[in-house]
């Protein structure tokens, strides 16, 4: 075929139907992680008088994930483009609220909260609720078009995780900053290195 | 009437960017010597800018945005058909100090050294150092007709060992 008659026939085909944006897709994945967390496990016992911790982890969480849905849509694009100042003041605020739990709570407080049982519970919750999301933004990443498919495998997924971690987080009820970062952390940093091993060949484009 | 506008607005799009893809892909291709895969190129880059027309947005230049996808276009089908590209500083780098060419020119001297003398040292002097015949027959103290000889003597003498170690 020559170049002029394919100019022709693209012309005359009807354009691709956009697909699902980002947000809209990690809004239903943690709509439906919650849903599935809260049918499995349930609501962590005290949601109906939460105390003020619980809005500083869930805000936390939902921080990471709005920076790692945002730094997703970038790596999706054949241009992609960083923005550190986000992450660089989330990672700012995190350490501040870690330094204030050590200033203001007893270390062996903090420190017990690791030899609970929420603490496998929550590496493994939020590692299979990840993994759940990475498959679902596996497959919206073909329509998309990414500068470099090994960072965009990373980032999603980071972003996957960070909805698993959301979801999951109406369930726990250990809201201390460190083991937030830890147990919540640690799952995030493996599922985001394992899509990067696994999933980097199967969103080339 | 909208579907006609659009359609007449992507035809005079592609038309534009022809050209520009065309010097483009014949650009890369040509560090690997494949200028004559441009045509395809355009193509598949122009099929792809199609399906993937919803990831450009305003921010972004258009050309720029177009070749970013032409470039993974590229690198992709260079990957896909296994071509690999050495910059010229690494290609030096292993024409000057391999292991390689340090064991070639141990083997041409021990081959050499098998050749009776002198023929040995007048055929390196010849071949490899490029002596003219006339200063070696001035060197050696005999006929230019004289150093021919033997040169080819010695030349067919390494044949035969050549042929002799491969056996």
């Amino acid at each position: 075929m020559r170049t002029d008659e394919l100019i022709a026939l693209l012309a005359k085909t009807p354009r691709p139907v956009p697909p699902l944006g980002w947000t809209a897709m990690l809004t239903l994945l943690v709509a439906a992680i919650t849903a599935l967390n809260v049918a499995i496990l349930g609501f962590r016992p005290d949601i109906a008088a939460p105390p003020l911790s619980m809005a500083l982890k869930s805000a936390l969480l939902l921080a990471l994930l709005v920076l790692a849905g945002m730094t997703l849509a970038h790596a999706a694009r054949p241009i992609a483009t960083v923005h550190r100042t986000p992450a660089l003041a989330f990672a700012g605020v995190l350490a501040a609220a870690v330094a204030w739990e050590w200033t203001h709570v007893p270390a062996a407080e903090i420190v017990h909260f690791f030899f609970l049982p929420n603490f496998p519970f929550c590496l493994g919750a939020v590692t299979i609720y990840g993994a759940l999301a990475a498959g679902a933004l596996t497959w919206l990443m073909r329509y998309y078009a990414p500068a470099d498919t090994a960072k965009a495998a990373t980032n999603l997924g980071l972003a996957a995780a960070a909805a698993g971690a959301v979801g999951y987080s109406v369930h726990c009820p250990v809201d201390s900053p460190t083991f937030v970062v830890i147990a919540y952390g640690c799952p995030v940093a493996w599922v985001a290195l394992t899509a990067r091993a696994l999933l980097t060949r199967h969103i080339r484009w | 009437m909208k579907a006609v506008d659009d359609n007449a607005a992507m035809a005079s799009l592609l038309t534009a960017v022809a050209p520009l893809l065309r010097r483009y892909c014949a650009a890369q291709l040509a560090r690997y010597r494949r200028s004559d895969w441009a045509e395809d190129m355009v193509q598949e880059v122009m099929l792809t800018l199609h399906l993937k027309l919803h990831t450009f947005n305003a921010e972004m230049a258009f050309t720029a945005w177009m070749q970013a996808i032409a470039k993974h276009k590229i690198i992709d089908t260079l990957r896909r058909e296994r071509m690999v590209q050495v910059p010229i500083e690494e290609a030096e780098a292993l024409g000057d100090g391999s292991d390689e060419n340090a064991m070639a020119q141990r083997d041409l001297a021990q081959l050499l050294a098998r050749l009776k003398p002198p023929a040995g040292e007048i055929i390196h002097a010849l071949k490899v150092d490029g002596v003219s015949v006339k200063d070696l027959a001035a060197k050696f103290a005999t006929s230019e007709s004289n150093i021919k000889v033997m040169v080819h003597r010695g030349l067919r003498r390494l044949a035969r060992l050549l042929a002799e170690e491969k056996a």
